[in-house]
């Protein structure tokens, strides 16, 4: 599966949760209002529960898009330090002491 | 070791297609298969991500300290990259905790904190481990802070099993519902509840992966400034 496929598939997915999570919640906020916990607060349960799902999945994608930055930094100071180890190795074969 | 982490190598991508499948069936359980808690309502259902949360930052934790204590006893950079790793994901994984946690209370006790005895060593260990990593983030690569660190990792471990046992020890408010004393769960719940376990323990293994990853970059990063160093050093020998 190619990088584009991956970055496409992880896009429709959170998507797909952030467009149809609060949809679903709000739905069924409708069904427990006359619950016991809804009178203990005037914050409803269901945004308590999205912002709790919200917190997750951002704090997730956050991490893995961390990750990923922090990995595309480190192979891009791998290929300019392999550079310059081939540099100095090539001018320490390149030179010959002079006696 | 490298046998085994060619094999997890191959692994991995499917490893990856499986966490988001059981990650879509989780959500979609949760909020369209799961019923709704008679006495606390929708949000009960923070419940699903809370507890799996939970036990995938007491694994990242115990990974950093199994490790830490390997490390100590034979020293491997294998050992101390699944260290660090362990506490990065075991540290996301209690933030989440301590989030998700006060926005349930909030619902359920009228407050988002009290100074509950799980509560309290919960967030204790989030500051144990979360010192962990700040040694090992500021230290640089030195030996001598790597084992005190290591040390520090295997100290916090303590606090894992204190916070299974505060409530039965100590009271509180904190809710017990699967472990002994606790109401139990409606089978559409417990369903939901065990897919939503495992998503959450896919996620743990695909994240520690990655950051496993990282941090074997990051080293052989440093190991190349070491090599360009010595190879300069050698030239300018030469040329002297």
């Amino acid at each position: 599966m190619k990088r584009s496929h991956w970055r496409g598939f992880g896009a429709a997915l959170a998507a797909w949760i952030v467009v149809w999570l609060p949809g679903v919640a709000a739905a069924q906020e409708e069904v427990v209002e006359a619950t016991k916990a809804a009178q203990e607060t005037s914050i409803p349960g269901g945004q308590l529960a999205v912002i709790s799902y919200i917190v997750l999945w951002g704090g997730l994608l956050a991490f893995v898009g961390y990750l990923g930055w922090r990995q595309r930094k480190l192979y891009a100071e791998m290929d300019e330090l392999e550079g310059r180890l081939d540099e100095a190795l090539g001018a320490d074969l390149d030179e010959t002491p002079e006696d | 070791m490298e046998f085994l982490e060619e094999q997890l190598g191959r692994l991995f991508p499917w490893i990856i297609g499986l966490t988001a499948v059981a990650t879509v069936v989780s959500v979609w359980m949760i909020f369209g298969y799961a019923p709704i808690d008679r006495e606390m309502g929708v949000v009960q259902k923070i419940f699903y991500s809370h507890v799996p949360a939970a036990m995938a930052s007491y694994a990242g934790f115990t990974v950093t300290s199994v490790a830490s204590l390997l490390y100590l006893l034979k020293p491997h950079r294998n050992w101390d990259f699944a260290a660090v790793a362990g506490a990065q994901v075991g540290l996301l994984f209690c933030a989440y905790v301590l989030i998700s946690g006060p926005l349930w209370a909030l619902k359920a006790w009228g407050k988002a904190w009290t100074w509950d005895p799980q509560l309290t060593a919960t967030f204790v260990l989030f500051l144990l481990y979360g010192a962990y990593a700040m040694l090992r983030a500021f230290s640089g690569e030195n030996e001598r802070m790597r084992k005190i660190s290591a040390a520090l990792a295997v100290i916090a471990f303590v606090d894992i099993p204190i916070i299974h046992w505060a409530v039965h020890q100590w009271g509180g408010m904190h809710p017990v519902v699967e472990r002994e004393g606790g109401g139990g769960l409606a089978p559409a719940m417990k369903t939901t509840f065990s897919v939503s376990m495992a998503a959450f323990l896919l996620l743990f293994v695909v994240l520690l992966w990655l950051a496993m990853r990282v941090r074997r970059l990051e080293w052989r990063v440093e190991r190349l400034y070491v090599d360009i160093e010595d190879a300069q050093r050698i030239q300018h020998e030469q040329r002297g």
